[in-house]
């Protein structure tokens, strides 16, 4: 993972949001490093990744954070399933829009949701990065995890 | 005119749902993953049809392929969180007539949708 | 979410625009007074509470709550004078109060060096006098959210530019073939003309590369393709921004666009319009860039705040030698270690700090620890010449070390400039570190001198200035009245940056005048018990005072000085600073008559004493009880 890298995960986040709450800018927190146990909040959507670079990226939120994305997007049913749903696509637009960004060897797994335990189990990568989101008073975590190609070959 | 919305997340397929203001469109059918939206297709014969492309069990671009092969003049728009040049012009060498990158707003969806329409008037002419 | 007020402001709107509450009551109004207050109004953030007409205190209404949900918090404040609030919340400091014509941007900034217990309080706004509400409470995220729409609003500078683009215009046929006509300024935007009958990608190749000629040569084929909607790719043309080298070398970055041109219902041809955009481009990364460094600032800030006084003041302690090890390391000339032992060596280190920087919550420090040491991991197994290896590690080890002076940087903004927060805050002093978890050191065993950390930032500071000094000093933390520690700190930290602003020579001239080319600075307290008085030295061995240009200045400001007593005086007049030219260590606008403002609040007074080419002293004096 690179600074160039975060830096373009912090550009889609942002024109994620500056698309569908223009004025409500989300504050990105400092990215930090994936270091013992991982925070796991209400809902926690995982998406793999594959081209020329292999990770992951999951997306752990606290549901009054998603009930607001609900309503950015339109959705009035505020559920289990809809909540989960939205944890689901947010996932997965901050997935596929790094596609151009990294040439176009990108492929996205559709998301899986996770339980808590799941998320302690995963395996990521040694330089995995968390990023906080904190937007309309609640805060959700960010995780992405690349594995270089340089690191692979060796 | 009818709809086929394709999306396997259910809040994306309501908020496309909502953009529907044209008048011309009758009926919309809505399914979950590529398989379902083949099945769908082959049974409703909609003229427009909205596809997303990471989905499970078949996905967007196998599904657009079958599509076009039962029926070639189908209207087909993208509507992906991908938002490579390179997986965009696979969709279109496989038929798509459009690319919409999500997110979306409404309105984007909205005149996107009557893009659709008009260019499947065309080709009905 | 937005609230009307932001949709107003400007890139000049100052805190006159921003929700203000005007709520006052006084210390001796009873505690249920401020709870109908606060019932009343659900937005209301704080009430200012007064004693005899002055602004003693803002109430929020975080702090009520917390009150009354004690135990039997209702019983036991709402009887009760305000006063009893104040005094259970320990609060003795002033709040922030700043004048109405403030621009939001400063008052940011002053809010964010507030103590840290307080940073998220609302601030006090003082409107001029006869506009009727005169004091009154604005909401501290209010206040945030302004700033960045400020900011936001900046950015629509660059839409102006855009409008002056000039275009160019080229036609293509179906086998993305360029024809004859074209606007002039195409040859000026490629510095080439393209021959016509050339394709359009063959033409491309050579200034964007082969991948995005592929990806140009695609997207002509897909407009020629009757059955996509033309409109509906707009998202995916791949070369809205490119980036193109020409002929001379030079790199543009342009916007090409692509219409259809359709006869008798077919397309016959494509119009391609092309803008260069290189000025907006590099607008918009610097805009990018200095967005991210202010968030970085911010964060930073954020970061000290949060972080355990204790292990952070440990950390910071140790990672300046560390990092001097470090660079010692990677340079081939010092040592006789071996490649691998130095990159070994630097990774030992550099692994440990990075879990540390983690532990005590430095995140943006431990990242960059992180991507270096990945490139030192690369770097083992990678076959460059040993010598270009170490300097790009040494490159890299510049970041951290930028980053290990933004974060004593942002100590220091929180210790140094808000009066109250000296307790607040952690040093580099291991005494320090030692009591840090309490609030307070009572006892006066483990008393924190208030010149604490100076000899770092000094030893810092002076090596950036070009002017290498050293902080010295006998004096012993108890020897001062703990109500004198922290304007202290603020005027060793004025004086400390005259001194190597403006009192020290470079190390070159020192050494021509026979002086060590490493300065010092050294601080003295005597204590004189039989005058009541204390007495504090701070002393350069610069160049002294310039009495010929001090008299120049009086004279222009039309002081009456004229013996060296007089001129001495003179200096701490306001308005008086011969300052060419401020800078971050010279300090703002902050003088020597602040410092003179500030001590003679505290009953005290200050002398300057200079013998040209050898000291300068300052002589402070304040009164000790009996």
């Amino acid at each position: 993972m690179e600074a160039d890298q975060l830096r373009l995960f912090k550009q889609i986040t942002l024109d994620y949001f500056s698309k569908l709450a223009p004025d409500d800018e989300p504050a990105l927190g400092e990215p930090y490093l994936q270091f013992g146990e991982a925070r796991v909040l209400d809902y926690t959507s995982w998406v793999e990744i594959r081209g020329e670079y292999d990770g992951c990226l999951y997306l752990t939120s606290p549901t009054p954070m998603l009930e607001e994305l609900l309503g950015i997007n339109g959705e009035p049913e505020v559920s289990e399933r809809t909540l989960l749903d939205m944890c689901r696509e947010l996932s997965n637009v901050l997935a596929g829009n790094a596609s151009q960004a990294f040439g176009g060897h990108w492929e996205i797994s559709v998301p899986h949701s996770l339980s808590r335990g799941m998320v302690n189990g995963l395996e990521l990568p040694e330089s995995t990065f968390v990023m906080p989101i904190r937007w309309r008073d609640s805060e959700s975590l960010l995780v992405v995890g690349l594995t270089q190609p340089s690191e692979r070959r060796a | 005119m009818n709809l086929l919305i394709v999306d396997d997340s259910l809040i994306v397929r309501n908020a496309i749902e909502r953009c529907v203001q044209n008048g011309e469109i009758s009926s919309v059918f809505r399914a979950e993953n590529g398989q379902e939206a083949v099945e769908m297709f082959a049974h409703h014969r909609p003229e427009l049809v909205t596809m997303d492309l990471t989905m499970p069990k078949l996905d967007g671009l196998q599904a657009i392929s079958r599509i076009r092969s039962i029926e070639p003049n189908s209207s087909i728009l993208v509507i992906s969180a991908l938002n490579s040049h390179k997986t965009a012009m696979e969709a279109i060498s496989r038929g798509a007539c459009g690319f919409l990158t999500k997110p979306f707003t409404e309105r984007e969806v909205g005149e996107a949708l009557e893009e659709l329409a008009a260019h499947a008037r065309r080709i009905a002419h | 979410m937005a609230e009307a007020f932001i949709q107003r402001l400007t890139p000049q709107s100052t805190l006159a625009e921003l929700p203000a509450y005007g709520l006052t009551l006084d210390v001796e109004s009873r505690g249920k007074e401020a709870g109908r207050l606060f019932e009343s109004d659900p937005d209301l953030p704080g009430i200012v509470v007064t004693k005899a007409g002055r602004v003693r205190f803002v109430l929020s209404r975080g702090q009520y709550l917390r009150l009354v949900s004690r135990n039997f918090g209702h019983e036991v404040f709402d009887p009760r004078p305000i006063q009893l609030m104040l005094d259970t919340l320990d609060a003795d400091d002033e709040p922030l109060i700043l004048e109405d014509r403030t621009a939001i941007q400063d008052a940011v900034g002053r809010a964010l060096r507030r103590p840290r217990a307080l940073i998220y309080e609302p601030i006090v706004v003082r409107s001029s006098p006869g506009s009727g509400r005169e004091i009154a409470v604005v909401d501290f995220p209010d206040l945030l959210r302004a700033d960045s729409r400020i900011s936001a609003l900046r950015n629509t500078q660059m839409e102006q530019i855009l409008a002056t683009v000039e275009e160019g215009f080229m036609m293509v046929d179906a086998e993305g073939r360029i024809a004859t006509e074209r606007s002039a300024s195409v040859g000026k935007i490629f510095g080439i003309d393209p021959a016509a009958g050339l394709p359009l990608p063959v033409f491309l190749e050579p200034l964007l590369g082969e991948e995005k000629a592929e990806l140009c040569k695609g997207y002509l084929a897909t407009l020629f393709n009757p059955n996509v909607i033309e409109k509906l790719i707009a998202d995916i043309n791949p070369l809205l921004r490119a980036q193109v080298r020409t002929r001379n070398g030079t790199t543009k970055f342009l916007r090409f666009r692509f219409v259809r041109g359709l006869e008798n219902g077919t397309i016959q041809r494509i119009l391609v319009k092309i803008e260069d955009i290189s000025r907006e481009v590099e607008l918009e990364e610097e805009r990018r860039a200095e967005e991210m460094r202010a968030k970085e600032r911010i964060g930073r800030i954020f970061e000290v705040v949060r972080a355990d006084p204790g292990p952070l003041a440990a950390f910071i302690r140790k990672l300046s030698p560390e990092l001097k090890r470090v660079r010692q390391w990677l340079d081939p000339e010092k040592g006789d270690l071996s490649f691998e032992d130095r990159l070994a060596q630097v990774y030992r280190v550099l692994h440990g700090l990075k879990g540390e920087a983690g532990l005590v919550g430095l995140d943006s420090f431990q990242r960059k620890a992180h991507l270096l040491e990945q490139q030192l991991t690369a770097a083992r197994r990678s076959s460059e010449l040993e010598v270009a290896t170490l300097e790009r590690l040494r490159n890299g080890l510049g970041e951290l070390e930028s980053a290990q002076d933004e974060i004593r940087s942002a100590i220091e903004q929180l210790r140094g400039l808000s009066a109250a927060s000296a307790d607040a805050v952690p040093s580099a002093d291991p005494r320090r570190a030692h009591g840090a978890q309490g609030s307070r050191p009572i006892n006066g065993r483990e008393v924190v001198p208030f010149w604490d950390g100076m000899p770092g930032w000094i030893d810092k500071m002076s090596q950036r200035m070009g002017k290498p000094a050293r902080f010295y000093t006998e004096a012993k933390a108890d020897e001062l009245p703990a109500q004198y520690r922290s304007p202290l700190r603020d005027v060793l930290i004025q004086l400390v940056r005259n001194s190597i602003v403006h009192g020290l020579e470079e190390p070159e001239l020192r050494r021509k005048t026979g002086k060590p080319a490493l300065a010092t600075l050294q601080l003295a307290i005597r204590r004189h018990e039989d005058r009541g008085q204390l007495e504090v030295i701070f002393q350069d061995d610069g160049r002294g005072l310039d009495w010929q240009r001090i008299a120049e200045r009086a004279q222009q400001l039309g002081l009456a000085a004229r013996t060296r007593a007089e001129l001495s005086r003179s200096i701490f007049t306001a308005g008086f600073s011969t300052a060419e030219q401020t800078d971050l260590d010279a300090g703002r606008g902050v003088g020597l008559d602040l410092v003179k403002t500030k001590l003679e609040g505290l009953g005290g007074s200050i002398y300057a004493h200079s013998e040209p080419g050898t000291f300068c002293a300052f002589q402070i004096l304040l009164p000790i009880g009996p």
